[in-house]
């Protein structure tokens, strides 16, 4: 009985399905073709993958469409991490290899494709970001010399990415880079954390760490401050020497966001350490927030964006399933959102949304002067694992 | 022509026909299982039929057990000390004292499965979970046994306290620590005899604190079990048919609920956390102290996470036999050496052999277990960058 029942239904799914199937191949062959020639389109790029047979730059178009948006991907061989834009081409998209990764790749929004790879160059690694120069004829990456850790910028012209400088980051271990509004100067992460490829990601420096915020000449590599969470700055109140500066923001004003990192295992207590700080007028700020919404954030900040139009700092908090929202002048925390494993942090177009991303494939948008979701914007591709960073890419010509 | 003519309305009835049938089958399989749970999704797999069987069978119990011994507790301490009266007795306070046991030994019980209305918001920002109004160290592993003291040494001889009060009270003053304080030793000095704790009682107000606690803690085990199997945040659903089938993302966008995350994910994670909780704080030395009987509070709630993997006498298809049914025969064999070598350090009371079996258990759920259910539990929290 039950097996003739079982054998009923999978003919009738088999009947119901066959021209679904169908219809399925024919929309997504439309789509297709209507990509390669869509170019007033918004996109999102991100990473993607779960493992190494699917690591990609991965994108999804019509986003304003939901019912219309889908996700494609271009491998990429290995695990993505930053992906940029060139402000002076914009259909160039690039994509960083994730720590202690050795290439990058040029995808061209135009064809759809893949059209160049780079490398870093011998007994160097990436560190996983990169930045522009405001005329997009250079490339700024984060880098590690294998044999002394020390941390180091790469310079590439965009043309053929053929590396041209190299300047100290003067740190270890940096990681997000971004020009600022002057266009001259680069700020960067300095995470502080020693790691080799021989093992792996294994952080051998806990001890010793030291992480600074560093503002560096984009022509010369001149240093020219760099900033350091110690407890002076906050009155004793946190033990911010494990605290590691990870990932960052700059406001059109010249503010600095920035991302922590805590490593717990070497603290010596089970103190809450603030994950989000302000570099302002040349004075670090925290953005605080409740104890139990900190502790939530389980030590971690994943990704950080600025809306300079509403004057708002979003956070991601994959460990604490978590997007964190601040003033952005008076410091104020707004809201906060739950979302499974978020990391992605974008801003669309238009500035009315961040658009935030996880590794099951979901997208959602948070309305950015309400800061609650717009439900009627969500995203979903079932078989994507967008990785730690996404970018909203808008082609106007 | 007329071959068209008579086999399409053929064709016709006998689709319907078919689809009747298996429209009939769907609405007939409207519980998951013999769970009681609701299959609203119409999409139930074996595993999360396993799932379900592990809500209904092993957590929801733990939840009523808790809740029972809550009220058991209420009761009990109602009769030890009445309103009007004070006719305390040692006997009395022994019966409350081993009544304590049994609650927090059903508490630890439910901590493997720290989700759904234990981690429903119960203040006002929506940033303090439930769990942490019953067991504060839970949340942030910080011992308020001086803190709860001082304020219990205070409030005994106010004589204007007001039992109510009590459920005003922030998370870091209530639940069963300041329970155990009050039943296990006299407050001014921390004396432990009897005679010592029931003459405070006969001297002080302290049966108003006994009572404010225990009024308050059994409203929150109530309210736990009625949102695990009746009423989530006043949905008039209960957590556990959303939770199964997969729908409190659309009920909610606000907490914790909204968050999307599967069901299986958030089952597996809710393990490993809290074997992760058992290797990393110390709970010998911060928990069920004045009791003495933290070893029996931890034991429970190893036998309760595996109870979850190994069924109950109602369970069809245990974690355990859906895990070998599957070919993952050694996985299995790996989760319960775990818990084999984890029970035997708590048989034998050593917490630093404890506390690596623990950490050890962890990581087995970690890998075996999400690779044998074929469950990502994310990407980008796991490594950072």
């Amino acid at each position: 009985m039950s097996s003739w029942f079982n054998s009923r239904r999978s003919l009738l799914k088999l009947t119901l399905a066959l021209p679904i199937t169908g219809l399925i191949a024919t929309v997504i062959n439309s789509r297709q073709a209507k990509n390669t020639s869509a170019l007033h389109e918004e996109f999102l790029f991100s990473a993607q993958g779960r493992d190494s047979n699917h690591y990609s730059l991965g994108w999804v178009d019509n986003i304003k469409a939901p019912s219309k948006a889908m996700s494609h991907n271009a491998s990429s061989k290995f695990r993505g991490h930053g992906v940029n834009q060139n402000p002076a081409l914009p259909e160039q998209v690039i994509m960083m290899s994730r720590r202690p990764g050795l290439q990058g790749v040029v995808f061209n929004v135009k064809k759809m494709a893949i059209v160049n790879t780079f490398d870093c160059k011998a007994e160097h690694h990436f560190q996983g970001h990169s930045c522009f120069s405001s005329d997009g004829k250079f490339l700024y990456s984060t880098e590690s010399s294998i044999s002394t850790g020390a941390g180091k910028i790469s310079v590439r012209e965009t043309t053929t990415f053929k590396q041209v400088a190299e300047f100290e980051s003067y740190g270890i271990g940096p990681h997000q880079i971004e020009l600022m509004p002057d266009g001259e100067t680069l700020v960067i992460a300095n995470g502080g954390l020693l790691t080799h490829p021989d093992s792996g990601r294994k952080i051998l420096n806990l001890s010793t760490m030291d992480s600074s915020l560093v503002y560096v000449n984009r022509h010369t590599g001149n240093l020219i401050s760099q900033h350091r969470l110690t407890q002076e700055i906050f009155d004793d109140d946190f033990d911010m020497s494990k605290a590691s500066i990870r990932h960052l923001d700059v406001a059109a004003d010249g503010i600095v966001v920035m991302g922590l990192q805590v490593q717990r295992k070497a603290m010596p207590s089970d103190e809450l350490v603030p994950l989000a700080v302000m570099h302002k007028n040349n004075q670090l700020q925290l953005l605080t927030a409740p104890n139990n919404l900190t502790r939530q954030l389980n030590d971690y900040m994943g990704s950080v964006k600025i809306n300079n139009k509403t004057r708002t700092v979003g956070y991601t908090s994959p460990r604490g399933n978590l997007a964190v929202f601040w003033n952005l002048d008076d410091l104020s925390l707004q809201a906060f959102h739950n979302f499974h494993d978020v990391c992605g942090l974008s801003l669309s177009a238009d500035n009315k949304y961040f658009i935030l991303s996880n590794s099951t494939g979901k997208i959602r948008f948070i309305d950015c002067k309400l800061l609650t979701e717009d439900k009627t914007q969500r995203l979903y591709f079932a078989h994507q694992s967008w990785d730690n960073h996404m970018l909203n890419i808008h082609l106007t010509s | 022509m007329n071959h068209f003519t008579i086999k399409w309305p053929l064709f016709a009835i006998l689709l319907s026909s078919v689809l009747l049938t298996a429209c009939n089958e769907t609405s007939n399989s409207s519980e998951i299982g013999n769970t009681g749970i609701k299959n609203t999704s119409g999409q139930i797999s074996e595993l999360d039929l396993a799932i379900a069987e592990v809500l209904a069978f092993n957590i929801i119990p733990a939840m009523e057990n808790f809740n029972f011994q809550a009220q058991e507790l209420n009761r009990s301490i109602k009769e030890f000390c009445p309103v009007s009266e004070k006719n305390m007795t040692e006997k009395g306070l022994v019966v409350l004292q081993n009544q304590w046991k049994t609650l927090n030994n059903a508490w630890f019980s439910t901590l493997p499965f720290l989700f759904g209305p234990l981690e429903t918001p119960a203040d006002d920002l929506g940033l303090t979970p439930t769990y942490a109004y019953i067991d504060s160290f839970r949340i942030d592993h910080i011992n308020r046994t001086n803190s709860v003291r001082s304020r219990i040494s205070s409030s005994i001889n106010d004589v204007n306290f007001d039992e109510n009060d009590i459920a005003t009270y922030t998370y870091q003053k209530t639940g069963l620590l300041p329970l155990e304080i009050l039943l296990f030793e006299k407050s001014s000095n921390q004396e432990q005899a009897l005679a010592t704790i029931v003459d405070e009682y006969l001297q002080t107000n302290k049966c108003s604190l006994l009572r404010g606690h225990a009024s308050v803690l059994s409203d929150l085990s109530e309210n736990i079990v009625t949102g695990w199997k009746e009423n989530y945040r006043l949905t008039g659903t209960g957590y556990a048919e959303m939770f199964i089938n997969n729908t409190l993302d659309y009920y909610f966008t606000d907490n914790l609920d909204g968050s999307g995350e599967i069901s299986t994910t958030r089952f597996i994670t809710s393990l490993k956390n809290h074997s992760e909780y058992l290797a990393s704080r110390n709970i010998h030395t911060n928990s069920a102290l004045l009791a003495n009987s933290y070893w029996d509070a931890i034991s429970s709630s190893i036998m309760s996470t595996e109870a979850a993997f190994s069924g109950s006498p109602k369970t069809k298809l245990s974690i355990y036999s859906f895990i070998s049914v599957t070919g993952n025969t050694d996985n299995a064999d790996r989760i319960k050496s775990g818990f084999s070598a984890l029970t035997t350090t708590i048989e034998n009371e050593n917490v630093n052999d404890m506390q690596v079996a623990a950490q050890s258990l962890h990581d087995i759920i970690e890998t075996d277990l999400t690779s044998a259910l074929n469950v990502s539990l994310g990407l980008n929290f796991s490594d950072g960058d």
